[in-house]
């Protein structure tokens, strides 16, 4: 077979960013992961937050990609019907020292490009918040700070390369890595993917990967963040995304509404080595929760319906790590902390400009469309089960599986027959929000098992969490037929 | 295209035993079109899901199957004039009392003079129980294992750790076990067992499952699947891994309070359900609310009674005939964590039924209500329970007008007991092994 022109290792939102960026030209590009599903490692686990990039530090390579990135998802949110919304954001003073950092703050945002910043008045910071905590001082105005739907975020750019002939090959862990004077065998438990160009987008494995592909060295350790998310009801305590006064190590642990409808409470911020550790910790539950409060006493009140953990890949740099080797026909993207979601568009931008200068030839594809149709549910909009047509043309959309979301079959036969189909019980709540509620799949999960099963014609036991190995049930019971 | 609308004279959310006990007594009335409505295939609600016996004890007198329960008020229900319409999914309610459904026969809106609200309950979800540790497949509610099992004919795993001992715990030990699926454990975080003991001789002991009184889950290992449970012994704090792949969270019943929510019925924080008067009236006028929406799971027989007497007192209200008198806050002392109903309307002939839960397992108790300090009724109970209510009777004559109303409840917080019912080394090796610190069933309420 025709190798590849370009292999993206790595099918989390910069890879998969980098994929829809390439399909726009006349190229064989492949992306493989070793998860069953898109987006099932950092950036699935993250503050959702399309940042201005008022803080970052200005000059960075990271300063320049996360502003062009916060410009380019305005246009590309609505191109791809990801659900985006402008709450804004203030950052918020509690102390004396904290008042006096907003000051310092504004420039440093001005110095980043980022010009409509203001310093408010404690008097106008309760006025915009009313449940913000008395001992409010003072804070800074972020009209640029939006939300978004972090996992259509990297669907629907995926889906969007697939849709223009990208190969995605999910499930599937990079083992070996073979570089031959023109090409690398990139080999997986299920075959050996051949490619010109190889692209190391492997967030939290970058290092591992530019290691099997014989680069130098590069360090990447994890930095733990923990979340908390409350039920719907909590929202209305917010209006914007709540910020502190950053300090050198971390942004803090904020509150933010999502997309999704509900409140947003974190992160942590604990330096580990142990990249699968995804376990919420008691302390950290706890400091989220006595963060959360210090902010917004209300919050002591409102009933939490997830919690979840993200790994930020930490580089050895304070900036991005994005090197490309024309020599090797290497592309190694490291240490995409703790902004990637925003700046990935503008990462891809970056790197195919890049390729061009290291040889790459870039021909237009013809056939590329840059949108994707509309999904028949996006957060932020009705539900199709509500919509009389729409359950009189395709009664799939009358039967609803979820309660607390109102999520139809009809939604989740979608879910399981897009360009990327969901083939995971994670991949349909990715995609429907199905289980996502306030019951955390008490009603639904076993119908959402039957139709999966059905779906894909497999037995109930073979149904997956999110892959091989999170099944969900082990197999007929002893008195099938009968458990009395 | 907006939704046909249909006029109605009553739409009851829920065909459990509440909603349909509640649409055949108003169906009596003559009013007109009396609509339930239920999302499931089957009317009858929870119990339409259970194969136990157990169900209707108080109405039939007799333990029925739970599916054989659910089919009597259904048909009793259906005999009575009223309209089941299943696979319908109620999305919203207004306080205009406008019930907008869909179902694959498309989306359809009611306007009833009255609606009643009979959700029933769900069992809490992990993140509000044990939130530390990783999020793996395998941790279920009982009701997730009930249809698995039930439902499906299909295993949930192969080593399961039960936490919660109430009945719904309990019972799941038992179908588990003899669905093939070995219980490591039940656990529980106070030094009680809640459930009844007829169910730990009956579901548990026969299995030889250790019960761990006063043992709590700190967290959940495994990347993808299960891979066990910590659980530190609150006595001494021993943090003990116990192997499984399988974690069923159990009782800890929530109204399924979203619906009125969203209508903007006014909810008690105590209970979660919505505030209602002796006549299951809530904040807003027209709307009634009965069964475990009220107070998370009490018996069938209970739903089913709240029904019947909530269906009387819409009937009541559709005709006219139930005045808008001033009501009083029933208000909680001692020991009382929740009050059902929460307000009462004074004046009326009559007995109303208060549901009195306590913050704490009581032996010893005493109920008492008292107006302005003066003692109009009360009750005496052996022991009392927090996820289960205690019924006191009230003559509503003493009820006063716009007087004050205290529910007190008084009783000894009982001890721990950790009776030694089967010694850890007569335990199996594979279940004895991983935890020393465990010790067994003690007595039930
Ligand atoms: C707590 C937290 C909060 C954050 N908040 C924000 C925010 O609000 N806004 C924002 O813009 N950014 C935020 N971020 C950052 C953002 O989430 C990340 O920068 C972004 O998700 C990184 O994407 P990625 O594609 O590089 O990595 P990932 O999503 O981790 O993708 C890497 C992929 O590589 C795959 N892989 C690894 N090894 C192999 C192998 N050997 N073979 C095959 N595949 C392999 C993995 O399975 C994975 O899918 C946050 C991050 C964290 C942790
Ligand atoms: C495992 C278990 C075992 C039990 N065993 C016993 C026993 O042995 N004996 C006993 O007396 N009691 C038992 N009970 C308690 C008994 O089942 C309940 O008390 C009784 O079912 C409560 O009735 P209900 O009508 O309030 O609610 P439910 O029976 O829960 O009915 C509520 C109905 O509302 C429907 N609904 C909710 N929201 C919507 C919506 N938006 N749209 C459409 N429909 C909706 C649901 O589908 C459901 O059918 C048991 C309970 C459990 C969980």
């Amino acid at each position: 077979m025709e190798p590849f022109d370009v292999l993206i290792v790595g099918a989390g939102v910069v890879g998969c960013a980098l994929a829809r960026e390439l399909a726009r030209y006349r190229l064989r590009v492949g992306v493989v992961d070793r998860e069953a599903d898109v987006a099932e490692g950092t950036s699935k686990a993250n503050s959702a937050i399309v940042h201005t990039g008022f803080d970052a530090k200005p000059g960075s390579l990271e300063s320049r990609l996360v502003r062009r990135g916060h410009a380019l998802w305005t246009e590309l949110a609505p191109a791809l019907h990801v659900t985006l919304e402008r709450p804004g954001a203030l950052v918020v003073a509690v102390s004396d020292d904290q008042l006096a950092a907003l000051e310092a703050l504004r420039d440093n945002g001005r110095r980043n490009g980022v010009t409509d910043l203001r310093v408010l008045s404690r008097e106008e910071v309760l006025r915009r918040e009313p449940a913000l905590t008395c001992d409010v001082r003072g804070g800074l105005d972020v009209p640029g700070e939006s939300i978004i739907d972090p996992f259509a975020a990297v669907i629907a750019q995926a889906e969007n390369a697939a849709a223009a002939g990208v190969e995605f090959f999910l499930g599937e862990p990079v083992q070996e890595l073979r570089a031959q004077p023109d090409r690398y065998c990139a080999v997986t438990p299920r075959q050996t993917l051949e490619a010109r160009w190889l692209v190391d987008a492997a967030g939290l494995w970058s290092d591992e990967i530019a290691g099997l592909a014989g680069w130098r060295e590069v360090r990447v350790t994890p930095r733990k963040g923990e979340f908390v998310v409350f039920d719907k009801p909590a929202r209305r305590l917010v209006h914007h995304i709540l910020l502190p006064v950053p300090t050198k190590i971390s942004k803090g642990i904020l509150i933010a509404p999502t997309v999704f409808g509900n409140l947003l409470l974190g992160p942590t911020a604990v330096d580990g080595t142990d990249k699968t550790d995804l376990s919420l910790t008691a302390d950290g539950f706890s400091t989220l929760l006595r963060a959360g409060r210090r902010f917004l006493p209300a919050l002591q009140h409102e009933a939490i319906v997830a919690t979840y953990v993200g790994l930020r890949a930490v580089g050895a740099g304070s900036d991005y790590g994005i090197e490309v080797d024309g020599a090797r026909r290497l592309v190694v993207i490291s240490g995409i902390r703790s902004t990637g979601l925003t700046a990935s568009p503008a990462i891809a931008e970056e790197v195919v400009t890049r390729l061009r200068d290291a040889g790459l030839v870039l021909r237009p594809n013809p056939g590329y469309r840059p949108d994707r149709p509309a999904p028949a549910w996006r957060p932020g909009h009705p539900r199709p089960c509500a919509d009389p047509d729409r359950v009189a043309r395709a009664p799939a959309y009358g039967r609803v599986v979820c309660l607390c979301e109102s999520v139809s079959e009809g939604e989740i036969l979608d879910a399981m027959r897009s360009p990327l189909p969901a083939r995971t019980l994670d991949g349909i709540k990715k995609r429907t929000w199905a289980m996502a509620g306030r019951c955390q799949a008490y009603y639904c999960t076993a119908d959402l098992l039957v139709l999966l099963a059905r779906q894909r014609g497999v037995p109930l036991a073979s149904i997956t969490k999110r892959g091989v190995g999170s099944e969900l049930t082990t197999g007929p019971t002893r008195t099938a037929g009968g458990t009395r | 295209m907006p939704a046909p609308v249909q006029d109605v004279a009553a739409v009851i959310v829920g065909a459990g035993p509440a909603g349909l006990g509640a649409a055949a007594r108003l169906a009596r009335c003559g009013l007109g079109p009396i609509v339930v409505l239920d999302r499931e295939a089957q009317p009858g609600g929870l119990p339409a899901q259970s194969e136990h016996h157990g169900f209707g004890l108080r109405r039939y007198k007799r333990p029925l199957r739970g599916f054989d329960y659910a089919a009597r008020l259904a048909s009793a229900a259906t005999r009575a004039g009223v309209d089941v319409r299943l696979q319908t999914t109620v999305l919203r309610v207004t306080p205009d009392r406008t019930v907008l459904t869909t179902s694959a026969g498309g989306v359809l809106g009611y306007r009833a003079r009255v609606v009643i609200l009979a959700t029933g309950c769900r069992e809490a979800p992990r993140p509000l129980r044990s939130a530390a540790g990783t999020r793996p497949a395998g941790i279920y509610n009982t009701a997730v294992v009930h249809r698995l099992l039930g439902l499906l004919h299909e295993r949930p795993g192969r080593r399961a750790v039960v936490v919660g001992s109430e009945d719904v715990g309990l019972m799941a030990v038992r179908l588990l076990e003899r669905s093939g699926t070995r219980v490591a454990a039940v656990i529980e975080e106070l030094p009680y067992l809640l459930g009844y003991r007829v169910n730990l001789l009956y579901s548990v002991i026969p299995f030889r499952v250790p019960v761990l009184l006063g043992h709590a889950v700190v967290g959940i290992v495994g990347h993808r699947r299960v891979e066990g449970v910590d659980v530190r012994a609150l006595s001494t704090g021993q943090v003990t891994r116990i192997p499984c792949d399988t974690v069923v969270f159990s009782g800890r019943f929530l109204p399924e309070s979203g619906l009125a929510r969203e209508a903007e019925v006014a909810l008690d924080p105590r209970t979660g359900g919505p505030i209602v008067d002796q006549h299951y009236r809530t904040s807003i006028p027209g709307i009634f609310a009965c069964g475990n929406v009220l107070h998370g799971a009490e018996s069938s027989d209970t739903a089913f009674d709240e029904g019947v007497r909530c269906g009387e007192a819409a009937a009541a209200y559709a005709a006219g005939r139930l005045a808008d008198v001033e009501s009083v806050w029933c208000e909680g002392c001692g020991h009382v964590a929740a009050i059902v109903p929460q307000r009462l309307t004074p004046g009326a002939r009559g007995i109303v039924r208060l549901l009195v839960r306590p913050d704490a397992p009581l032996a010893g108790v005493t109920i008492s209500a008292r107006c302005d300090g003066k003692r109009i009724g009360g009750a005496w109970r052996p022991w009392a329970m927090p996820h289960r209510a205690s019924t006191v009777l009230l003559r509503l004559p003493l009820v006063p007008r716009g007087g004050r109303l205290q529910i007190d409840m008084r009783g000894h917080i009982r001890g721990p007991r950790y009776a030694s019912a089967a010694p850890f080394d007569a335990l199996p090796p594979q279940r004895s092994g991983a935890f020393q610190a465990a010790q067994t069933a003690g007595d039930g309420g």
